[in-house]
């Protein structure tokens, strides 16, 4: 090839990267290492002067034997630490109008600062002194145990929470996305804590991000990199991708589980099959395919249960994704009375569907209908720094490219209705369900009698 | 016994607290303008160069407090009709050009508005400009989609009112509070036996009376060029003919005329330990005292600082989650207080402590702080969010006739005295204002009679 040949072919290549690439729609994180172990994504954002920092730790609720100990863990954090009791902590925050918030996630935990960006600096140099050493105080934590026990007595008031919880026991059981049980919320000590805490501060499980405006990133940047020399630098073995637990079914698939709630002025459907986990090939296609079943006004679901009948408010479906495993989840609430004409009408319409999948009978408009609002859901979600920092952070920690945002369009378009019937045999698994209605609606149906007592 | 641990608490609050020196000035909204078409129709529109996607929202000043009593739940199931066919096109068409644009759309009816939303990618504006005209001018009713869409209100209403402990406690302290007679005492969701026996002809009379340009306002968010979405206003919005001059009942609320001070008690079947709502009825939303309470929000239940979660949350023990805030609504909204109490607190107890608590002397400058620099935060936050800015900017035009009244009242709310606060908490937040009611699980007995 001749240098002018070469030339232009290079030219017109970066012309249409360039031309490709010239707004990109969301920003693309900048990464750089901080220390001997976190990665540091730093998100530019000029539109107010807020700022978001967000430390996300690995450390799934599977390391530890009781479940309820990342939990407990991610709840104690800022109730006390050296020298600072539970009350200091949230004057320092919330003085400010900031957020300092700690949750565990099944398969992580999140760190989160919130708030104006003239305070960013100072505040997370605060929440690491309170991470770092944090205390347990028992007071606090007999406190929260009351609370979560009591929040979850309530829960149990509501034929929503029963039908949430009661689904989750059937389809994740033995697992790290199973519910906490009572039993183990008691458990918890602080020495369990402590131990946890341990793990929490190895440097090598964390990773941060930073979304804020770039006249206060660089004292920012300094404060995250002194205030994780406290955290412990010696490299962990990850232990992590290898020890995975895999959910059950706590009944046989394909089960039916009946709870009888005897004042409930409806009945609750929440029913499901389980998928491979996030990163598995077929992914966006089982995501699509939720969406063409139950994922808009136009789906099936919506069509069948609601719009031709208006047996219900609304009935969903979609694709719960987590790293390990993913859930199809399908719901529905309908009076009393048609209770049966509603559980056949799931089934018929799943069974149509699977049918229509395997023999290319699913509709370009259906595919598009889908498509379309899947994107636009996404867009939405990820409208603001902090949320797609989130975002970025959960795509980081599953190995997936930090650029999805803006390639996720591209993937979804490339999904053609002639390939849905590749997939077909992941649907063909018996649909488990949980339905939860008063006596007269559940009478006659077929299946596993839980108390919602049982449920604890 | 417990009341004695209060002093202590607030010596805490004394304590210095910064404030920020941002404000509002801060605030980026874009390029806004208002302006008003020949037929009444009020126009926000506001470019926003990085915005992903286009917001519109549309306001209809009806709600459920200018329903017939006979009827009520008209105003939230007419809502429902809107999404189905008009002259110009078949029922169903609506949602599937929703779904092929890939937008959201969705609406919701207040005790003084309805308001319809779609956020739809820049390039699919024009399509839905033409729908939401198309509806608002050419709307098709008849009785077999009533009578569908009749059975799927009734579903929500189950999902909402009937099947939820915390639905129904609502419910219940909005009869108590004002009455079923009164606008505000019937649930904006309408009662069964109303939504069963509304007709096309109901619908047909709602829509005539309201559904007129004058009476609406549109705000619309997008990257698009200011000038092209104006023109596309103009040309679809321009198009609805004039309508007759939309007329209130005046007052448009009657006032309160429902006994105040009374504690209830009720049992109910399905919740396993108690609830308790407290509630004052308070000023309008429309009345600039109503904001005041956005920050006594902020002072009682926001965090861990705040006066009630400190006290009774986790000094006390007496409530395990405890919140609140305004219901707003035209002529009187209604500030209320929610608390589940500990299994072995007894919610006499508790309430008696809730309004001990209420006292102004509690209300100190470090607590009125904090909730300022909450507000600033807070409202960065919705304005960052395209969605949050056009609804924040109807509400301004529909309320108070002012797209930018949140901007004048976060600067109003960040200079407030202490003593307004106080003034408004001795006024109206009394014991002999007050209605509480409490949710109890039904003993197990009188169950298994009922059964």
């Amino acid at each position: 090839m001749t240098f002018a040949k070469k030339f232009l072919l290079t030219t017109s290549l970066l012309l249409l990267n360039l031309t490709i690439h010239a707004r990109p729609i969301f920003p693309i994180p900048t990464q750089e290492p901080i220390g001997p172990g976190p990665t540091l994504l730093t998100l530019e954002d000029q539109t107010v002067p807020l700022t978001t920092i967000i430390a996300q730790i690995r450390l799934a609720r599977d390391e530890f034997p009781n479940p309820a100990t990342t939990l407990l863990l991610a709840e104690m954090l800022d109730k006390g630490s050296k020298d600072f009791k539970a009350d200091d902590i949230a004057k320092i925050f919330e003085s400010k109008g900031a957020a300092f918030q700690i949750s565990s996630d099944d398969e992580y935990m999140v760190v989160s600062i919130h708030g104006l960006s003239e305070h960013g600096a100072e505040l997370f140099s605060k929440a690491l002194e309170i991470l770092t050493t944090a205390t347990f105080p028992q007071e606090e934590l007999d406190t929260l145990r009351s609370r979560l026990r009591n929040n979850l007595f309530q829960s149990l008031a509501r034929p929503q929470s029963i039908a949430e919880r009661a689904f989750s026991f059937t389809m994740k059981s033995g697992s790290l996305y199973a519910p906490i049980r009572l039993k183990d919320l008691e458990s918890v000590t602080r020495s369990d804590l402590q131990t946890a805490h341990k793990k929490f501060l190895m440097s090598t499980r964390w990773t941060l991000g930073l979304a804020s405006p770039s006249k206060y990133l660089s004292v920012q940047k300094q404060a995250i990199r002194e205030g994780l020399k406290s955290l412990d630098p010696i490299p962990l073995e990850d232990s992590f991708v290898k020890t995975p637990t895999q959910p059950k079914y706590a009944y046989p698939e394909g089960s039916t589980v009946v709870i009888e709630v005897p004042e409930a002025a409806q009945t609750i459907f929440r029913c499901g099959v389980r998928f491979p986990g996030r990163k598995d090939l077929g992914f966006y296609h089982h995501q699509i395919l939720a969406g063409i079943l139950g994922g808009f006004f136009e789906s099936r679901l919506m069509q069948e249960v609601r719009k031709t009948r208006g047996l219900a408010y609304s009935a969903w479906s979609y694709l719960e994704a987590e790293l390990r495993n993913s859930f199809l989840v399908i719901g529905t609430e309908t009076k009393s009375s048609s209770t049966k004409q509603v559980n056949q009408l799931i089934r018929t319409t799943l069974g149509k569907f699977i049918k229509d999948m395997s023999t290319n009978q699913i509709s370009p408009k259906e595919l598009l209908g889908a498509r379309e609002t899947t994107k636009g859901g996404f867009d939405q979600a990820l409208e603001t720094s902090s949320s797609l920092l989130g975002a970025e952070l959960r795509w980081s920690f599953y190995g997936l490219d930090l650029d999805l945002a803006n390639k996720y369009a591209q993937i979804l378009n490339e999904i053609k209705t002639e390939e849905f019937k590749n997939y077909t045999t992941a649907w063909q698994t018996p649909l488990t369900c949980v339905i939860v209605g008063n006596k007269a609606s559940v009478q006659g149906i077929k299946g596993i009698r839980l108390s919602p007592k049982s449920l604890l | 016994m417990h009341g004695l641990r209060i002093a202590p608490l607030l010596i805490l609050f004394t304590l210095m607290i910064t404030t920020s020196s941002c404000d509002e000035s801060d605030f980026n909204l874009g390029d806004v303008e208002k302006f008003q078409l020949e037929n009444g129709l009020v126009a926000i529109i506001g470019q926003q160069p990085l915005a992903r996607r286009t917001v519109i929202r549309t306001g209809i000043r009806v709600g459920s407090v200018d329903e017939p009593k006979a009827h009520t739940g008209l105003a939230h199931l007419f809502e429902h009709m809107m999404f189905k066919g008009t002259k110009d096109y078949p029922a169903g068409y609506f949602d599937q050009v929703m779904a092929k644009l890939g937008a959201e759309s969705n609406a919701y009816t207040t005790y003084g508005r309805t308001v319809y939303h779609e956020i739809v990618a820049d390039e699919g504006l024009e399509e839905v400009l033409k729908l939401e005209t198309s509806r608002l001018r050419n709307l098709q009713i008849n009785q077999e989609l009533l009578d569908t869409e009749r059975q799927v209100v009734r579903e929500e209403r189950r999902v909402r009112r009937d099947n939820s402990p915390s639905g129904r406690l609502f419910e219940e302290f909005f009869i108590q509070m004002y009455g079923k007679e009164h606008p505000l005492g019937w649930p904006i969701i309408g009662w069964h036996e109303h939504v069963e026996g509304a007709t096309p002809m109901d619908c047909q009379k709602f829509y005539d009376q309201w559904y007129q340009p004058e009476n609406a306002t549109l705000v619309i968010l997008s990257s698009k060029p200011k000038s092209e979405v104006k023109e596309l206003v103009k040309k679809y919005y321009g198009a609805i003919p004039s309508g007759p001059k939309t007329s209130f009942a005046n007052p448009r609320v009657p006032p309160l005329t429902g006994k105040l001070g009374r504690s209830i008690v009720q049992e109910d079947g399905q919740v396993s330990m108690p609830e308790i709502l407290l509630g004052w009825p308070v000023v309008g939303e429309e009345d600039n005292e109503s904001s005041l309470y956005a920050l006594l929000e902020l002072m009682l239940f926001s965090g861990r600082l705040s006066l009630l979660q400190q006290n009774l949350v986790f000094q006390k023990k007496l409530a395990s989650e405890m919140g609140g805030g305004i219901s707003t609504a035209p002529g009187s909204s209604t500030f209320f207080i929610k608390a589940t109490p500990f299994a072995n607190v007894k919610p006499d107890l508790l309430i008696e402590e809730i309004q001990k608590l209420l006292m102004p002397e509690n209300l100190t400058e470090s607590l009125l702080d904090l909730a300022r620099n909450q507000l600033l935060v807070q409202t960065f936050e919705q304005v960052r969010r395209s969605d949050q800015l056009a609804e924040l900017l109807l509400l301004g035009q529909m309320v108070n006739g002012n797209h930018l009244d949140f901007i004048n009242e976060i600067k109003r709310l960040r200079r407030v005295k202490l003593g307004d606060i106080r003034d408004l908490l001795s006024k109206n937040l009394t014991s002999s204002r007050r209605l509480a009611i409490t949710l109890t699980p039904k003993l197990k007995s009188q169950a298994r009679g009922k059964r």
